[in-house]
């Protein structure tokens, strides 16, 4: 029998997309397949050192993402965050937590295969994104280094925006991928849109 | 320019470079771009465009703008038809294509247009008088009413055209872009704030672009916009949309806009979107909407060539186009006598201006003077008395009005005339102001209502708020944008108001209804809606004394221009009538949209494959492969069941439901929804949400579980693994997965916040293949050798963890189906390759994959309900004959109390049976009501419906569950089960039918 193991198919291989698009486009649409993603839900005051090792820092205010290394943590609600980390590094990085923790009541779960991760990003990402999100992503309000959980359209995200490019993240479950993907693919048409390999 | 014979040798905002073609009503015309299509037809001498909505009446261009209530066309043909648009708006491009709507078979020969001799049947309240009896021919009626009535077509090809929303949030929108608009825009945006700015056309400034000469600064009015357009547009936080209506004003100071986009360009570029409905939330808003002329109303005011003063003066000044070669201007008020001038000043023929005001009243007026003084005829204190020419106006008679202005006296005087331009005052647009709950105050000096209480944070600046002077707009307008700024949080100086050298206007002279002894002509208040003042007058002495009554009564108001043009005028005859002051009779409430907006604009990118998202689970290309059928679950998209070759749905059920009892089926279970519950007290946050006991449960086993609401009905069911000792894998329906994850977390945040318990959503981490069937263990075993699969291993409920096909897995040996089953569960990435590993490994078991609907079957064979199928929010588990399962020993759980409730006792609840059709080929219908006594009519007695039923190969026969008022106590009766096309008995049984004691579990 084939071995089967090493298949491993993100929401969107079945797209088959290709990759590529005019130079000049105003965005770049790419997917990060099997980030990392733990999730974490912890008291914010009971933090030990160790855990602001492992995530290169204390973990984040309201609305924020801190960026320690190789692992990303998003603010996702008072005792609730996200840390995405290298594809194939969270079960280590479960583990580590989970000892750093020290049998705390902390919650630190797998959800890698949960979701996957469509970054949007370039001159007109923000004009792009308008079209489905109702929240106020101008710098004022939503710049580098903040998330939000938001409505896109009809699919639930996670919104992280990464750089000032700017570059955003959208953390979406596997079965609204397809849909986020094609809405953005259509909703980029008038600036132009290259789908690169992330 | 032979073409356009009532194009004018220079000026406008047109491209004169460039002819273009057009068709209207099936004839070729050339215009300009920067033309609408109502200024092309002007400039080819076309003011016959339409047909009055009742007496089919000839009607002409009336108006520039917005509130043009007659020339109403069908845009194009074809997929991309538009009805309903105003020729006064529609952008001209060259190969447009437009037709006259309300006509029949044509626009000069309409048959319809009988109505208007007939006219005196077809009074106010027409359709309630004589449509109302016999009351069940209405249906009949309607029909024939909308079509004579006709309000163009819609097309009924899908939208070629895309659409999109865009969202934004502001400091400060300004909604509009004439001169209050663009001073507040300008005061706003100098302060640093996120300003946005709108203006429903195509070019900014408002009427300042087409009133004269006129200067701002010392430069002309003109060059002062461009510049401030300018300056606004390279200003990074501010946004300057043109093409713009803002259509809604709701709470909040939430507002949206219509943006066409490429409307104008005749074909839309397919990367770019038509139009763009924007949803601005804005801190603070500035009205800058402008103002609306009134017409006068005198009789057979509706002819073509009689148009708004204003609107002549725009076509003139801003098309180059002359409406009239000998017009008549017709008054009450100073501004009009600015038509004359730019009529003057383009060399074209003014026969007379007749001003209802006297002379004394009007004379200090700078513009009556300017006119004066270029020798214009003017007649004082008179009045239009009838108008000739029927398809277009050819000349009028005029009086000299009586002292007290509601009757003429002397002698008739005869003007010539193809154009009247009419102005009876300006009515501030208050329509946005009026929708976002702000009221109005009555403006006696100006005869109009302005704003008066804001009820959002908002401000009307400039002639929207009545103040009508250029240098009245321009310094209210920096102060409204400043105040605006300010109030938003930022900071900084008003600007200087720009240098505007007054002009002395004299008061209007209010005369609602222009009198006249000439007896028969209709005076129109709503010319879109053929409302005469006689019709308002009637309602008056009919009783209708509410202004609301009086609109529904005689339709005023009540057209896609929601009166516009005429509600004031409406309401001053009413006042009148009633003898009552203006505003003691009220004004209506105006509602979103504004204008008519195309439905696709809505929609935005929610069409098609766009409209909802449809999920599916990592196994889905295996089954679009292999032929499956799919069903919506929710927003899910399962397979539903795989025909062979030329198998009906019937066939591949039963083979697939025999399948899976005798050798080995494959069901894609992904969809199930997964929390992982973690904590110290998970055990015992579960013991009080489920309603039987959790506490004791070994870690490695499993656990059914019911999910009651407060009110003791069934919320949902699923199953539920302990993991280790603080930590369980709970299942829910596929359908209740949010709600159940909502639910778990108010009750451990609001309730119950001691108990130490994390709830984490993993529904989408892992792909589900349930095997099921007497081979299914031989089956797992092929494919894993690091779980023990044996019975005193693995039992029934038991949990193991390991590697099937080389994967990562967790095996659950639990069953929907009764079989011996196991339910394997890796991470999603992998779901599809367990999948081909079983069905490869299961080939030589002759493994047969089945879809949701023999799921549902096998379960029903067995008498598993289905959460929101046997339920519906009002059964209890006593009522699916449960009771086992909940622990009524408990200390308590959610909805407890509840079940002890008398109600929830009676003995005749609906109580979940079985059903056997008398007939065992007949399958009876899902719904069927079910009555103890058949009669031959309704009423009967109603016991309960049938929930779910299906045909059982296993069973070799019909089986059905339904819920039944005293069911339990009825087993073995007989039930009828009255339907449409004929009457069905069955037995009521137990509802278990296929190995009731559960002896196959074990394979």
């Amino acid at each position: 029998m084939a071995d089967v193991t090493t298949q491993a198919f993100s929401p969107l291989d079945h797209l088959n997309l290709t990759v590529g698009g005019p130079s000049d486009a105003g965005v770049s649409l790419g997917e990060r397949r099997f980030v990392g993603k733990l999730n974490l839900r912890v008291t914010p005051a009971k933090i030990p050192p160790a855990i602001n090792d492992l995530l290169g820092g204390p973990l984040p205010a309201v609305g924020q993402v801190t960026f320690g290394g190789q692992v990303m943590t998003a603010w996702l609600g008072p005792d609730e965050y996200l840390i995405l980390t290298e594809p194939g590094a969270e079960s280590a990085l479960q583990a580590a937590l989970l000892e750093g923790f020290s049998g705390q009541h902390v919650a630190v779960t797998d959800q890698t295969d949960n979701a996957t991760i469509i970054r949007l990003a370039g001159g007109d990402a923000r004009w792009v994104l308008r079209k489905g999100i109702a929240i106020d992503l101008h710098p004022r309000s939503f710049a580098a280094g903040n998330c939000a959980q938001t409505m896109f359209e009809r699919a639930q995200i996670t919104l992280i925006q990464v750089d000032d490019a700017p570059s955003y993240e959208l953390i979406v479950r596997n079965s609204f991928a397809p849909y986020l993907w094609s809405w953005l693919a259509d909703a980029s048409q008038d600036v132009g849109v290259r789908i690169v390999r992330l | 320019m032979s073409h356009q014979p009532y194009r004018l040798a220079s000026g406008g905002h047109i491209d004169r470079d460039h002819e273009i073609e057009f068709t209207f009503n099936g004839r070729l015309y050339r215009g300009h771009p920067g033309d609408t299509l109502a200024s092309a037809l002007l400039a080819n001498g076309v003011h016959f465009v339409g047909r009055g909505f009742k007496y089919h009446r000839p009607r002409g261009i009336f108006a520039a703008g917005a509130e043009e209530p007659n020339a109403l066309i069908q845009l194009g043909h074809g997929p991309r038809t538009e009805p309903n648009l105003r020729a006064t708006q529609v952008a001209l491009y060259d190969g447009l294509t437009a037709t006259s709507q309300n006509v029949w078979p044509s626009l000069r020969f309409d048959l319809a247009s009988v109505n208007q001799w007939v006219s005196r049947f077809l009074p106010a309240g027409f359709y309630y008088k004589t449509f109302m009896w016999p009351a069940s021919q209405w249906m009949r009626y309607e029909h024939v009413i909308r079509k004579a009535a006709g309000l163009g077509k819609a097309p009924t090809d899908r939208d070629p055209d895309r659409y999109e929303k865009m969202h934004d949030h502001v400091d400060v929108l300004i909604v509009g872009g004439g001169p209050a608009g663009l001073a507040a825009a300008l005061a706003a945006a100098a302060t640093g704030a996120r300003v946005m700015v709108t203006e429903a056309k195509a070019g900014f400034g408002g009427h300042i672009c087409f009133d004269g000469a006129q200067q701002i600064d010392g430069q002309p009015a003109a060059e002062w916009v461009t510049a401030a357009v300018a300056k606004l547009q390279a200003m990074p936080e501010v946004t300057v949309l043109p093409r713009t209506t803002v259509t809604g004003y709701y709470d909040h100071n939430y507002i949206t806009a219509l943006e066409r986009v490429t409307d104008h360009l005749g074909n839309t570029p397919t990367h770019l979107v038509r139009q763009r409905f924007w949803k601005i939330r804005a801190k603070q808003v500035v009205l800058a909407t402008g103002a609306i002329e009134r017409p006068l109303v005198f009789a057979d005011n509706d002819r073509p060539g009689i148009m708004l003063a204003s609107a002549v003066r725009e076509y003139v000044n801003s098309y180059g186009v002359l409406p009239g070669r000998e017009t008549v201007i017709f008054t009450n008020n100073d501004d009009a006598y600015r038509t004359a001038l730019a009529l003057d000043d383009a060399h074209a023929r003014i026969t007379a201006i007749v001003d209802l005001r006297a002379e004394a009243d009007a004379v200090a007026g700078d513009l009556v003077a300017a006119a004066r003084d270029r020798g214009i005829k003017t007649y004082f204190n008179h009045a239009i008395i009838a108008v000739s020419g029927h398809r277009r106006v050819t000349g009028c008679s005029i009086m000299e009005l009586a002292e007290d202005g509601t009757t003429v006296t002397g002698p008739v005087t005869s003007l010539v005339a193809d154009c009247i331009a009419m102005s009876g005052g300006w009515s501030p647009s208050v329509h946005l102001f009026s929708q976002s709950r702000g009221t109005l105050s009555w403006d006696d000096e100006q005869a109009c209502f302005i704003p008066d209480v804001a009820h959002e944070a908002t401000v009307s600046v400039g002639a929207s708020a009545g103040d009508f002077s250029l240098a009245g707009a321009l310094k209210n307008g920096l102060k409204g944008g400043m105040e605006a700024a300010r109030a938003s949080g930022a900071k900084g100086r008003q600007p200087a108001a720009p240098k505007v050298d007054p002009v002395t206007e004299m008061p209007l002279r209010a005369i609602w209804q222009v009198p006249t002894n000439a007896g028969k002509g209709k005076q129109f208040v709503d010319f879109q809606n053929d409302v005469t003042a006689a019709d308002i007058r009637l309602a008056a002495q009919e009783g209708y004394l509410s202004v609301e009554h009086t609109k529904r009564y005689t339709t005023t108001g009540m057209g896609t221009d929601q009166g516009r043009t005429s509600n004031v005028n409406a309401l001053a005859i009413l006042a009148n009538a009633r003898d009552a002051h203006i505003p003691d009779v009220g004004t209506t409430t105006f509602r979103p949209p504004l204008e008519p907006v195309a439905i696709g604009a809505f929609a935005g990118r929610a069409v098609g494959g766009q409209f909802e998202p449809v999920r599916s689970t990592p196994m889905d290309p295996w089954h679009h492969a292999n032929g499956a059928t799919f069903e919506h679950v929710g927003q899910w998209m399962r397979a539903w069941y795989y025909p062979r070759g030329s198998e009906t749905m019937r066939e591949a059920v039963d083979r697939e439901c025999v399948a899976a009892r005798t050798g080995v089926g494959i069901l894609d279970a992904s969809t199930l929804g997964k929390i992982d519950v973690k904590g110290p007290d998970a055990a015992e946050f579960l013991n009080r949400i489920y309603t039987n006991g959790w506490l004791k449960l070994a870690v490695g086993r499993a656990r059914y579980g019911l999910m009651l609401g407060e009110d003791g009905m069934v919320k949902d069911d699923g199953v539920t693994v302990r993991l280790a000792e603080d930590h369980f894998h709970m299942t829910t329906t596929t359908g209740g997965t949010a709600a159940v994850l909502d639910w778990l977390e108010e009750w451990s945040q609001t309730e119950w916040p001691d108990l130490q318990v994390y709830f984490t959503s993993v529904t989408e981490q892992w792909a589900v293949a349930s095997i099921c069937g007497p081979k299914a263990r031989d089956l797992l075993a092929e494919l894993s050798d690091d779980i023990d699969l044996s019975d005193a291993a693995l039992p029934f409920m038991g949990v193991s963890t390991g590697t099937v096909a080389g994967l990562p897995a967790r095996v659950f040996r639990i069953s929907f189906t009764g079989e011996l089953s196991f339910e394997i569960n890796v991470p999603s990435r992998h779901g599809l390759a367990l999948w081909t590993a079983l069905m490869a490994a299961g080939e030589k078991y002759d493994i047969t994959p089945y879809g949701t609907e023999s799921m549902h079957v096998l379960r029903a064979e067995k008498g598993f309900i289905i959460v929101g199928q046997e339920t519906d929010g009002s059964v209890t588990p006593g009522d699916l004959g449960m009771d086992w399962i909940v622990a009524s020993k408990k200390a308590d759980f959610v909805g407890k109390r509840s079940l002890a409730r008398t109600d929830s006792l009676r003995a005749d609840r609906k109580q979940l049976v079985g059903l056997l059709s008398t007939d065992p080929e007949v399958v009876l219908p899902e719904g069927a009501q079910v009555v103890a006594d058949l009669k031959p009519a309704p009423p009967m007695t109603m016991l309960g419906h049938v929930t779910s039923s299906y045909y059982s190969a296993n069973c070799g026969r019909s089986i059905a569950m339904a819920l039944i008022a005293g069911g339990r106590a009825r087993l073995g009766e007989t039930v009828h089960l009255p339907l449409s096309d004929g009457n069905l008995t069955a037995v009521v049984t137990e509802p278990q039918f296929f190995d009731p004691k559960g002896e196959r579990l074990n394979g």
